[in-house]
């Protein structure tokens, strides 16, 4: 799965409301007990952060992971990259998305999708690790 | 106890900065000497410390030396303000997070604040 490329973060200023309660003519509501506070996507994603980042890919091989063409991907640069983790790499210079394993002789790059088999150690020269994928983001109607 | 606390500022100071901004999303950049260009393509505004040792000079104009940096193989960028100005507000944040007060003063130079604690 190939990054597309790399978006600046604009701050939203539109916090959420996850539950609305109304109140009618001073009673007080009964879901006030229920209040939960506006959540913030920019919070929860942390995308605010300087080490996060946001990024567009292309491709199906990471597919059943739930990683479409054209889904965008946030990708957390400080958390150091494990086996099992989804990580956006620079193998060969060029930035994959793929899942870490352990091997022998380096990282094992999976892909999540039967059609793409995992790329071994000796088949590719150089890999630098940018980030580990933290979530994905997939429009399903625009 | 007495103890002095006199404030001390560092000053942070990104490298070659516009050349850094092109080699974090194209590693292969960094092997080789790295020039960015003025508006227009006009003149040298930023170099790396290879192109440094090459004798490129700040703001020399592009057009005399086009020939030099591709006989060198340096790597000739545009200037690429957004990604320059996102970079620099990201390298701003990680800085101001470190103390309690940082000022930013131009595109890659902060100055923060902070004390020296003598008893």
């Amino acid at each position: 799965m190939n990054v597309v490329s790399a978006f600046p973060v604009t701050p939203t200023n539109q916090p959420l409301q996850v539950l609305a309660g109304s109140v009618a003519g001073g009673f007080p509501s009964p879901a006030a007990d229920y209040y939960e506070a506006p959540i913030s996507l920019d919070v929860l994603l942390n995308i605010r952060a300087p080490h996060v980042w946001i990024v567009q890919v292309e491709g199906d091989s990471m597919r059943d992971v739930g990683i479409y063409d054209g889904s965008r991907l946030v990708v957390d640069r400080a958390i150091t990259a494990c086996s099992g983790h989804v990580v956006m790499a620079y193998v060969d210079n060029q930035p994959l998305v793929k899942r870490l394993a352990r091997s022998s002789g380096g990282w094992l790059l999976e892909s999540a999708n039967p059609d793409y088999p995992p790329i071994a150690p000796s088949e590719y020269g150089t890999i630098e690790v940018f980030g580990v994928v933290t979530w994905c983001l997939t429009p399903h109607a625009l | 106890m007495h103890s002095d606390i006199r404030p001390v500022f560092a000053l942070c100071d990104a490298n070659s900065f516009y050349c850094s901004c092109e080699r974090i999303f194209r590693p292969e950049l960094r092997d080789r000497p790295v020039v960015v260009l003025s508006n227009a393509d006009g003149a040298i505004v930023a170099r790396t410390n290879e192109a440094k040792a090459l004798g490129v000079k700040m703001g020399e104009p592009y057009f005399k030396i086009r020939s030099f940096l591709e006989q060198h193989g340096v790597a000739v960028f545009s200037s690429n303000y957004t990604l320059y100005g996102e970079l620099s507000h990201r390298m701003a944040m990680a800085v101001s997070s470190l103390t309690y007060a940082t000022e930013q003063y131009s595109i890659d130079k902060n100055k923060l604040h902070t004390v020296d604690v003598q008893s």
